[in-house]
């Protein structure tokens, strides 16, 4: 009997949802049983979340990676908007310049990124060395291995995607906007929170979602920069992984990580919805 | 109502100068136009009057007041962009109160004076609406009534009717004029569209390669055309070099007799349209200001037929304009009045 056309489409995407099935799906289900369950209790149970509930450590990573994420976030839009225009009304012939020097960053590996923030965080890097020279501390600051080194690396690590974002969505704008709304009467400063940030809304929803959640989920600019004495969410799930071998908590760490980039990604996908009506 | 004058403007962007000594007066509520080609300097003209460029020397003056140091925000001159440049997150009610807004007006006041505003150009009961469910014409609208809200000193118009289709845009044409009669406001309209700058001008300044060419009403402009540029631009179609002689003038060797020698610059040029041109019989013994040649092209326009006739005035051939039915071909003979004939200057 020949296929129906409906018939054929599944038959022709069997093997990229077997694929997609075998690397995604097993994979999360069986991250999702180990996550409630024990090698102790017999079958499901909240043991492990009550675990977390009680660590100090896992309670403390919790709260740090959101505030360190919301920090990126903010910090790459606040670094962003100055880059963003900046680019759009360099001189044509210097965009594809700056564009490069933008990307750049994005092809050096992530380790490496961090090793160049350690030579110039440590306590004998080049900026406590500077300000001791200048007279400005007494002895070295400490920054390398605390929260702010790790909001400072992903920061400069995801700013590139920010800036990205932003720039697709003014280069789609008219560009007599500003012009326009200056000669209604709108300084530049009320132009800029009343015509460009609001027509840049679409990409600053693309930006923050993508800096966000790569900054929920970057492990390596945190074991790098923030060190064993200020754990985030994924290096707590390597603490417990390679470390301490318990499996069923870091399958817990890596189910409550999800739930918070779902959370995130439905708070953005409902402010999208809300704002963006007036776009499209 | 303001005037608007401009005093030996000069624009220059590094060693390329954009705008070179151009000077001309918008009278209070009169509506002026900047014609010329694309490049020509028009729009930077216009844009240092919104203060969106800097001048490198030269005045400008709103009624008398000089605006140099003045920035775009504090001017409170309207002005329609060629793309409209309407707010596309904002509904139609708040782009034309923006300016109102931005004036700190009541509410109740913004919301009344927006009301009025789209009822004088023809779009009452379109607050609501975004400017993505506007047509072309509508968001012209839109964008003349935001510009006219805040009761500007100036409004400039950049090639406001460009980017309308021809019907409509000769509908928006007279829609301007009297939008811009009804609220007085003095108008200036930068332009490459002669027609838009003859039907809606009281005054027009033609610009070329950043040099003022020629200021005048649109008459003087078009009786009295004074260089080589103007005439072409709008649209003389025959421009021949010649010279003076004594009883005349010489175009290639042929003499013409035309007006009085005085105030001919040297060299010049003459022009003359095709419709000026009077068609006589071969047989017509006056030989004064006659021009005989050969059909070598035809074109018909609707109205009439159009001809090139190639003669002995230069290698271009001669524009001819006949009345509908009358067909030439081979050998014409045509005459030139001597009042017809424009002295240009050379550019």
């Amino acid at each position: 009997m020949p296929m129906s056309s409906t018939q054929r489409d599944w038959a022709l995407s069997l093997p990229a949802f077997v694929i997609v099935g075998l690397l995604a799906v097993i994979p999360a289900l069986m991250l999702f049983v180990s996550a409630f369950t024990s090698p102790d209790i017999e079958g499901f149970t909240l043991a492990n979340f009550d675990k977390l509930w009680n660590s100090k450590l896992a309670t403390q990573a919790f709260w740090r990676t959101i505030r360190v994420a919301l920090s990126v976030t903010v910090i790459t839009i606040i670094l962003g908007y100055p880059l963003a225009i900046g680019f759009l009304r360099a001189n044509a012939r210097l965009q594809p310049v700056l564009l490069t020097l933008l990307v750049f960053p994005l092809m050096v590996s992530v380790v490496v990124r961090a090793y160049g923030w350690i030579v110039v965080l440590s306590p004998s890097g080049i900026l406590n060395q500077t300000l001791l020279a200048m007279g400005l501390v007494s002895e070295p600051v400490e920054i390398l291995h605390t929260e702010y080194a790790v909001i400072l690396g992903e920061s400069q690590l995801l700013l590139p995607y920010m800036v990205l974002s932003l720039i697709a969505s003014l280069q789609k704008a008219d560009s007599n906007l500003e012009e326009a709304s200056m000669s209604l009467g709108a300084n530049p400063v009320t132009t800029f929170f009343r015509i460009v940030v609001p027509v840049s809304v679409p990409g600053l929803l693309t930006g923050t979602l993508l800096v966000f959640a790569l900054a929920l989920t970057a492990f390596a600019t945190p074991l790098l920069l923030g060190g064993g004495r200020t754990p985030l969410l994924t290096t707590l799930i390597y603490t417990f992984a390679f470390t301490t071998f318990d499996w069923s908590a870091a399958a817990a760490v890596g189910l409550i990580l999800i739930v918070l980039a779902l959370v995130f990604v439905a708070l953005q996908r409902w402010v999208g919805a809300k704002v963006l009506k007036s776009y499209e | 109502m303001s005037s608007v004058e401009v005093r030996n403007l000069v624009k220059k962007y590094g060693a390329f100068t954009a705008v070179r000594d151009a000077s001309f007066k918008a009278e209070s509520g009169s509506l002026i136009s900047i014609l010329g080609p694309s490049g020509c300097g028009k729009t930077t003209t216009l844009r240092t009057i919104a203060g969106f460029e800097d001048i490198t020397s030269g005045e400008i003056l709103l009624d008398d007041r000089p605006l140099a140091n003045t920035p775009p925000w504090r001017r409170n001159i309207g002005i329609v962009f060629q793309s409209y440049a309407l707010f596309p997150f904002m509904t139609v009610g708040a782009n034309v109160g923006y300016g109102l807004k931005m004036r700190k007006l009541a509410k109740s006041d913004i919301d009344r004076r927006t009301d009025e505003a789209l009822k004088r150009v023809g779009l009452p009961d379109s607050q609501s609406k975004y400017p993505r469910q506007l047509s072309g014409g509508q968001r012209q609208r839109v964008a003349l009534a935001r510009a006219l809200v805040f009761e500007p000193d100036v409004m400039l118009l950049d090639e406001p009717l460009s980017a309308l289709d021809a019907k409509l845009r000769d509908e928006m044409r007279f829609e301007l004029k009297r939008i811009q009669k009804q609220s007085g406001v003095t108008t200036l309209l930068v332009t490459h569209d002669q027609e838009e700058a003859f039907t809606l001008s009281d005054q027009i300044v033609v610009m070329n390669n950043a040099i003022v060419k020629q200021v005048g009403t649109p008459r003087e402009i078009w009786d009295q055309p004074g260089s080589a540029f103007v005439a072409d631009f709008i649209g003389v179609e025959n421009i021949f070099p010649a010279e003076t002689v004594a009883g005349g003038i010489e175009i290639s060797g042929n003499r013409f007799s035309a007006g009085s020698p005085n105030n001919r610059p040297d060299p010049f040029k003459v022009g003359f349209r095709s419709s000026d041109l009077v068609l006589v019989d071969a047989d017509n013994v006056e030989t004064e200001n006659r021009i005989t040649g050969e059909v070598i092209g035809e074109a018909y326009t609707g109205d009439s037929n159009v001809y090139q006739v190639q003669t002995g005035l230069g290698a271009e051939p001669v524009i001819l304009k006949s009345k509908k039915d009358q067909k030439l071909h081979g050998n014409v003979h045509m005459r030139l009045p001597p009042e017809k004939i424009l002295v240009l200057e050379e550019d």
